[in-house]
């Protein structure tokens, strides 16, 4: 199945944006199913180095932070964690310990503010039991593990205990090369009406699937090689709500979606001179990167259903979206 | 008096005064700029013309209506408005934007424009500056501008010409709309670098600010990166302000002046600033979005609350860089390690601004025979002087 004209990279994840690295931790105890997902735009033992970002909201998103810095400078440092909503306070905490070691100082070029995305997984998870579960290990482990690893479709880190258009749902990853820069993205599955995902445009018939209760919200994380500025990116966000609208992701009932787009493309310059140089993409390319980032998200959202796993839980059964019980 | 015949014949005076203080002897019926009291803002140096077009290439022109007398006749007058315009620079701005970034403190008033500037963080059209009723007319007279240096403005991203408005209504007939197209248009045409006239000119004419006669001021300031020097400017149509929260440089100017009120008329309804920053420094928008917020600060320190019923839009763009659609592959961007001192410079300028607006300004008598007075400059030094800053 493929989404759109524009070939994808070669693993057709986020990862095939350079130097993007994604690392998941599974938290599976008796009857809880949950996880951690980092994307780090840099490996974590780089210091001073700030990345430009953009973000975009409906109806201002889901619980995250580090986002006033990100919008008022247009700048970020920090590894973005997907997170279950309750451990959102530990996550933290977690995270502010990692910017002490780079920067005893927490400084905006060394990790802080952290960056955290949260989805609200309590229905499927006894949310006390997220909420003592999850520790400092686990997010020292997702960001130690994100330099290696290749495959995260599906049932990852934050995909665990997601569910969309009553099946269960993921992370879900797609990419797509330009003549001169890729553009990936990460998706955490979240919500959809039950029968009306989209593929290509049609409602596809389902069977198997359950009522669909709980949250309405899901995020996007974007990346790309391209010289941006923040302003630019923040429209590249934007866009990713199309890529989420077309599969019918983003519906009338979505209560919150997060989106965060960021450019691995670094100023040049001596740090001591008061002007930097930095890429200049045209008008055009920019329309292409628009493009690049709808087909990604489409792409990944039917990827990250379709490699989803059944799953019994609690006593509990959510099924996984298969195509060919639903010619 | 313009401020260019008042330096014709009084800078040499001016420079001669000692900086502890004015001289008794001296006479302050004739308007001046606030540094020529003697008084000063801030520490940062100010660049020579101590104005927005000491930002290179930048230019500002003023169409100033005044006609008639007497009582108000809609359609006939009298007449108290105008139109100021701001270029970023003299070449075809569809073509070679600058970047550029908005704040809305307050958002009842009117700046068109602002859609494709957030957007696309481009100002790619010129910057005008009238009253209320004006702003179709002058809108209108910018496209015609815009379309004859660039036939194709309807073709390619959204272009808007930036129309901002302040409520003149106690002088004006606004009702009457004076300004015509060809005003908004001539504006433009009259644009230029050097010397900018403040007070009652331009869109300013028929303006206020703590109950003081108003209109144009502009300032700027000199900073110092590492040994590398940029200039930022600030222009603003001041309307706004009680007598009671006047402040300059912290001292309660407007409490020590009760008097000298607007005469005759509601007078009540007043609001609004207009603000343009504009800097030689590579920001982009982010950044100068960042400048623009600074702009309030600026206001506060003059005592202004920005009210209900105010319109306190603020633009702020930089002539570093022209971004044209031939092919361009790098651009450059001032570190943010440096930022902090621009913010300073905008709280500076904008406040010295906006006192020059007031100082410039001459009693006016509009509509209905209102009056609005002048800052009277011999008290504001007695002030000044009483508080220890003369």
């Amino acid at each position: 199945m493929k989404v759109g004209d524009i070939p994808s990279g070669s693993l057709n994840c986020i990862g095939d944006v350079e130097g993007i690295s994604v690392g998941n931790v599974n938290i599976d105890l008796d009857g809880l199913c949950t996880g951690l997902t980092a994307v780090s735009p840099y490996p974590l033992g780089v210091k001073d180095r700030t990345c430009h970002i953009g973000r975009w909201s409906l109806d201002n998103g889901g619980g995250a932070s580090g986002l006033g810095v990100a919008e008022d400078f247009g700048i970020f440092s920090s590894p973005i964690i997907l997170a279950p909503a309750p451990s959102f306070g530990r996550v933290y905490e977690a995270m502010i310990q990692q910017g002490i070691k780079r920067d005893g100082g927490l400084s905006t070029s060394n990790g802080w503010p952290p960056i955290i995305m949260s989805l609200n997984d309590g229905v499927w998870n006894d949310v006390q039991r997220v909420y003592e579960n999850i520790s400092e290990a686990h997010v020292n482990m997702v960001l130690s593990k994100s330099s290696d690893e290749k495959i995260y479709q599906g049932n990852f880190g934050i995909g665990r205990s997601l569910r969309a258009f009553g099946f269960r749902g993921g992370i879900g990853t797609a990419s797509r090369v330009l003549s001169h820069y890729t553009v990936g993205v990460l998706v955490a599955i979240n919500g959809g009406l039950l029968g009306d995902l989209r593929i290509g445009g049609s409602k596809i018939p389902v069977k198997g699937a359950e009522y669909q209760e709980g949250p309405q919200e899901f995020c996007i994380v974007v990346a790309t090689d391209a010289p941006l500025l923040p302003i630019q990116l923040r429209s590249l966000a934007e866009r990713a709500g199309l890529g989420a609208a077309r599969c019918a992701l983003w519906n009338p009932f979505t209560q919150q979606a997060q989106v965060i787009a960021f450019s691995t493309s670094q100023l040049r310059g001596n740090g001591n001179t008061p002007i930097r140089e930095f890429g200049s993409v045209q008008n055009e390319t920019l329309l292409s990167l628009y493009s690049a980032v709808v087909d990604s998200v489409e792409s990944a959202v039917l990827s990250g259903l379709l490699a989803a796993q059944s799953l019994e839980i609690n006593g509990r059964k959510l099924k996984a979206l298969r195509l060919s019980e639903h010619p | 008096m313009h401020r260019r015949d008042f330096l014709a014949m009084g800078l040499s005076a001016a420079c001669a005064w000692p900086l502890s203080g004015w001289p008794a002897s001296i006479s302050l019926d004739k308007r001046c700029r606030l540094r020529d009291l003697g008084l000063t803002i801030g520490d940062l140096p100010t660049g020579p013309l101590n104005a927005l077009t000491d930002v290179s290439g930048v230019r500002v022109g003023h169409v100033t209506l005044i006609r008639g007398e007497g009582p108000l006749v809609v359609g006939k007058g009298p007449v108290r408005t105008g139109v100021t315009a701001i270029l970023p620079h003299g070449g075809v701005l569809s073509k070679e934007g600058v970047y550029a970034g908005t704040f809305v403190l307050n958002g009842n008033g009117e700046l068109t424009g602002l859609g494709p500037i957030r957007s696309s963080g481009l100002l790619s059209a010129p910057v005008l500056f009238t009253n209320t009723s004006s702003v179709g007319s002058v809108y209108d007279g910018a496209i015609q501008w815009m379309l004859e240096r660039d036939p194709s403005i309807f073709e390619g991203m959204s272009i808007e010409p930036v129309v901002g408005e302040t409520w003149g209504d106690f002088l004006n007939d606004t009702a009457g709309r004076h300004v015509r197209s060809l005003h908004g248009y001539q504006a433009l045409t009259e644009a230029k670098t050097g010397l900018i006239r403040e007070g009652c000119v331009g869109g300013g004419t028929a303006m206020r600010a703590f109950e003081f006669k108003a209109g144009i001021g502009t300032s700027s300031r000199i900073i110092d990166c590492n040994g590398v020097r940029y200039t930022l400017g600030a222009l603003v149509q001041s309307n706004f302000g009680r007598r009671s929260q006047f402040r300059v440089d912290g001292v309660p100017v407007g409490r020590e002046i009760p008097k000298l009120l607007p005469k005759s008329g509601d007078y009540k309804k007043n609001k609004s600033m207009l603000m343009v920053i504009a800097t030689d420094a590579p920001l982009i928008p982010v950044q100068l979005q960042r400048l623009c917020k600074r702009v309030a600060m600026g206001l506060a320190r003059t005592g202004a609350i920005s009210t209900h019923g105010s319109g306190d839009l603020f633009l702020a763009f930089s002539t570093a860089q022209k971004l044209g659609s031939a092919s361009q592959n790098q651009i450059e961007i001032l570190s943010d390690r440096w930022i902090s001192h621009f913010h300073k410079a905008v709280v500076e300028s904008t406040e010295e601004s906006i006192l020059n607006s007031l100082t410039m300004a001459e009693t006016m008598k509009g509509r209905d025979n209102n009056v609005i007075h002048a800052l009277p400059l011999d008290r504001l030094v007695r002030v000044m002087r009483d508080y220890g800053r003369l």
